[in-house]
């Protein structure tokens, strides 16, 4: 595993598609019943960071915090997991059909022939040689 | 592997998971090591999940549904079920 990646301080991954979507399908829920994240936490005997980490899938959480939160909400796991479902649908089918954003070869191929191009007249009107970029 | 948590005031909760577990388990007919292997989880592990013992994260109940090939919303399906039957059984 490379340090670039988004590492949580045991080692698991931060933001996989799964945590992305049930951070959301909480939220959406919590927005449902028009509760602020600091209610929530305080009414379901839950940190209110934790409930934002949640949100912003950075956390793993249990079963158990889980069954707080809706409880507070007033949601059943069929709920929660109608609405999760949606969402990892959602964020699975933008992987797989955004493009990958990267110039094409033939717009490459062009900005290339520009640059050759550009290069060849600053030579010629030099008068030819190299240039000396070194002393 | 026995860990109880922050799911300690919620043992017949657990307790109707663990038999949505093993009701999907027997439905396709694999045994708990079998689930193991398929889940990438140890069978201790199974066996304690299906009893009632933990308190599972989120990406542990996705690993069982993997393992049991159903959604995880198939599992929540199959606890609610479950968790309705208790409640009317007492």
């Amino acid at each position: 595993m490379s340090v670039s990646l988004p590492m949580t301080r045991t080692g698991g991954r931060h933001h996989t598609p799964e945590r992305v979507a049930l951070g959301r399908a909480v939220r959406e829920l919590r927005e449902r019943r028009e509760v602020s994240q600091f209610a929530l936490a305080y009414d379901s005997g839950v940190g209110r960071p934790y409930v934002n980490a949640i949100e912003c899938a950075r956390v793993n959480p249990t079963w158990g915090r889980l069954r707080d939160l809706l409880t507070t909400l007033e949601y059943t796991f069929c709920d929660l997991a109608e609405v999760y479902e949606r969402h990892l649908k959602m964020i699975e089918g933008d992987t797989r059909t955004e493009p990958v954003r990267c110039p094409s070869a033939e717009a490459r191929g062009a900005q290339e022939e520009h640059n050759a191009r550009q290069l060849a007249r600053a030579r010629a009107a030099r008068g030819g040689g190299r240039m000396r970029t070194w002393t | 592997m026995q860990g109880q948590g922050n799911g300690r005031a919620f043992a017949r909760e657990r307790r109707a998971l663990g038999r949505a577990v093993k009701e999907t388990r027997a439905r396709r007919g694999i045994s708990q090591e079998e689930l193991g292997y398929r889940a990438t989880l140890h069978r201790n592990y199974v066996g304690a999940m299906e009893r009632g013992e933990l308190n599972p994260t989120l990406r542990t109940l996705l690993l069982f549904a993997s393992g049991l090939g159903v959604p995880l919303s198939g599992l929540v399906g199959v606890y609610e079920r479950q968790l309705a039957d208790d409640s009317h059984g007492r």
